[in-house]
């Protein structure tokens, strides 16, 4: 059977998301320049959590969703060159959630793909680096990695 | 795209818990099957999600299946009893998508066969004239006052011969214009274990779709779990308890569900040692693992990629398969070998009209030398084998991979892929309004 149920879907976890979601996150469907929605790229905001070196950012994160959705996991993109060792340098998030073959599971929800994100800011996966300086900072110095942290969270103040 | 129409055409359906949601489409349960962890989905979600290549996972935990199992019809009316207008929306809207693609999900009225029906143990509690009549209402009888919908009481049940889809509309029909003078009151009596004949308690659905008590079917020094009603084994070892179910039971029936619950405790203690440990205790058939390298290599079981069996679910068929050459719908009919030796005369999973007078042909499975042949797309398409392709060309880059394949990591050719595209500049200022709109609205 080819037909998807990813729009379905999505439109459930738009539905979901509006009546409930965490505090201070974002998670909205593309809007195309004629009005009409774009359910499979959405753009979400994730914020640092309170208490780390990420607090105080409000990090844009965009989801790409394939036709295949549930049943393969989406992409998730922070802008390109974002600093954190499990972060490609295309911006692409690496996260045993988002692999179809480790950790994937179609009743994950926007929401908990969101808050795995938050909570991978903080604590990276030295086991899977995906960018050489976020890495190598992170193993090697500590200090300055929290200073470069901290001051690209300065780089995406809140959007109020 | 969508036109910003979201909630437009659902303002009159009842708030669905989330506990009667599919996990996969977010909506209300249809046609749900439980699988062997105990998680619940919709039929076509589950057979969409099913990975037709090697074993699946349940969408909830993860949990390996490799049988697509038959729909829940106790749970399937339950829904329907609770939320008729939500029903009798999503009949209409899988309805659609099923005309659309042409592959069509059971129906219910003719899903069990009279022949298969014995008469004790027919799992037809739904209906109250039919708890009364337990022990003298003959088979054919039983049939018609099955579980599916207990308003049989009311509506008579047509016989098989006719369309079910009528049946079933003016079933839930009547349910709509009756649910508030009844309060949607669901009795006991569409919950009852077919074998002790009382309220389910600690409920498992098999793989054929039948609910029990788990303490009634479940029979450790069986080594496996075999359905009473239609003889079918439940693979890879012992169900797990319906947890969805049993919380409504719970909820439902307070009293009476705790009272079993104290009775079956000592009972369960005794009787299944170690339901958690299923693999050793049920000493039953393991999983068929699907090993790559000993396809690639020419060893290693008969695989049939992407077709199921049509009696036990089993998807791919692993072994001999035997496909129907009379049956004409597009899905087909197959049989796996154990199925095929059995006497077991089964409707078809997607509704097929197969009969036991059709002839069957053994069907060769799809192996690596013949790959190349099968690069021409009729004869891919003959087999509806299209995905081959793809994975083969996978496979060919994956031991690249390997290294890289520990617990989290995304593909890191398609980052490089990434880079190579360029990336989409306007995804950060793209979210940047997103969130101010959002914000407003909030």
């Amino acid at each position: 059977m080819s037909g998807g149920i990813a729009r379905g879907r999505l439109a459930e976890e738009r539905k979901a998301w509006r009546k409930n979601h965490p505090h201070g996150f974002v998670a909205k469907p593309e809007t195309l320049p004629d009005g009409s929605v774009n359910l499979m790229i959405w753009h979400c905001t994730i914020p640092g959590k309170a208490g780390t070196d990420w607090e105080g950012g409000y990090y844009p994160l965009t989801i790409h969703f394939s036709e295949d959705y549930p049943s393969k996991p989406p992409k998730c993109k922070f802008p390109p060159g974002f600093f954190h060792p499990n972060v490609y340098p295309s911006g692409t998030v690496c996260l045993s959630i988002l692999n179809e073959d480790s950790g994937w599971r179609p009743a994950i929800t926007v929401k908990q793909i969101l808050v795995g994100i938050q909570d991978l800011l903080d604590q990276p996966n030295p086991a899977d680096p995906a960018q050489t300086e976020g890495y190598h900072m992170f193993i090697q110095d500590s200090l300055e990695y929290r200073k470069r942290v901290r001051l690209q969270s300065k780089q995406y103040p809140p959007l109020v | 795209m969508e036109n910003g129409q979201e909630n437009h055409e659902d303002i009159q359906i009842e708030e669905i818990p989330d506990e009667f949601q599919c996990c996969v489409c977010l909506e209300l349960l249809y046609k749900p099957v439980v699988l062997g962890c105990g998680h619940i989905a919709c039929f076509w979600c589950i057979f969409k999600a099913m990975n037709t290549w090697r074993e699946s996972h349940c969408p909830i935990c993860r949990h390996p299946y490799h049988h697509f199992p038959s729909f829940c019809r106790l749970m399937h009316s339950l829904l329907v009893k609770l939320y008729p207008l939500a029903s009798a929306r999503r009949v209409k809207q899988v309805e659609e998508e099923e005309k659309e693609v042409g592959y069509f999900s059971p129906e219910f009225a003719d899903n069990l066969p009279v022949s298969r029906c014995k008469t004790d143990l027919v799992l037809d509690t739904a209906s109250p004239h039919s708890v009364s009549s337990q022990k003298c209402g003959s088979a054919g009888e039983r049939e018609h006052s099955s579980v599916d919908v207990s308003l049989d009481t009311v509506v008579p049940a047509t016989s098989s011969s006719e369309t079910n889809k009528d049946t079933m509309s003016k079933n839930l029909n009547f349910a709509d214009e009756h649910a508030s003078a009844s309060e949607k009151q669901v009795l006991m009596t569409d919950l009852l274990c077919g074998i002790c004949k009382l309220l389910l308690c600690q409920p498992v659905v098999l793989n054929c779709g039948h609910v029990y008590c788990e303490n009634c079917v479940i029979n450790p020094s069986d080594k496996l779990c075999r359905c009473p009603v239609c003889q079918l084994e439940h693979p890879n070892g012992y169900p797990n308890i319906c947890l969805v179910l049993e919380h409504y039971l719970e909820e439902q029936f307070p009293e009476l569900y705790a009272e079993r619950k104290r009775a079956s405790v000592g009972r369960s203690d005794r009787q299944i040692p170690s339901t958690r440990n299923q693999d050793e205790v049920a000493g039953c058939k393991p999983l068929p693992r699907f090993d790559l390298s000993a396809w690639l290599t020419g060893g290693g079981p008969q695989i049939h990629f992407g077709v199921g069996c049509d009696y036990c679910g089993m998807c791919p068929i692993v072994g001999e398969r035997y496909k129907c050459k009379d049956c004409k719908e597009k899905i087909g009919f197959d049989l796996c070998e154990g199925c095929y030796k059995s006497s077991s005369k089964l409707p078809g999973r997607f509704n097929q009209q197969h009969t036991p007078e059709h002839q069957f042909e053994l069907i060769q499975p799809l192996q690596v030398r013949n790959v190349v042949l099968r690069l021409q797309p009729e004869r891919l398409e003959e087999d509806g084998s299209i995905d081959l392709l793809e994975y083969v060309e996978d496979s060919s880059v994956e031991p690249q991979h390997m290294e890289e394949d520990s617990s989290e990591t995304n593909s890191p050719r398609d980052d490089l892929r990434d880079g190579q595209v360029g990336n989409i500049s306007s995804s950060g200022t793209g979210g940047d309004q997103g969130g101010r709109e959002s914000a407003d609205r909030n």
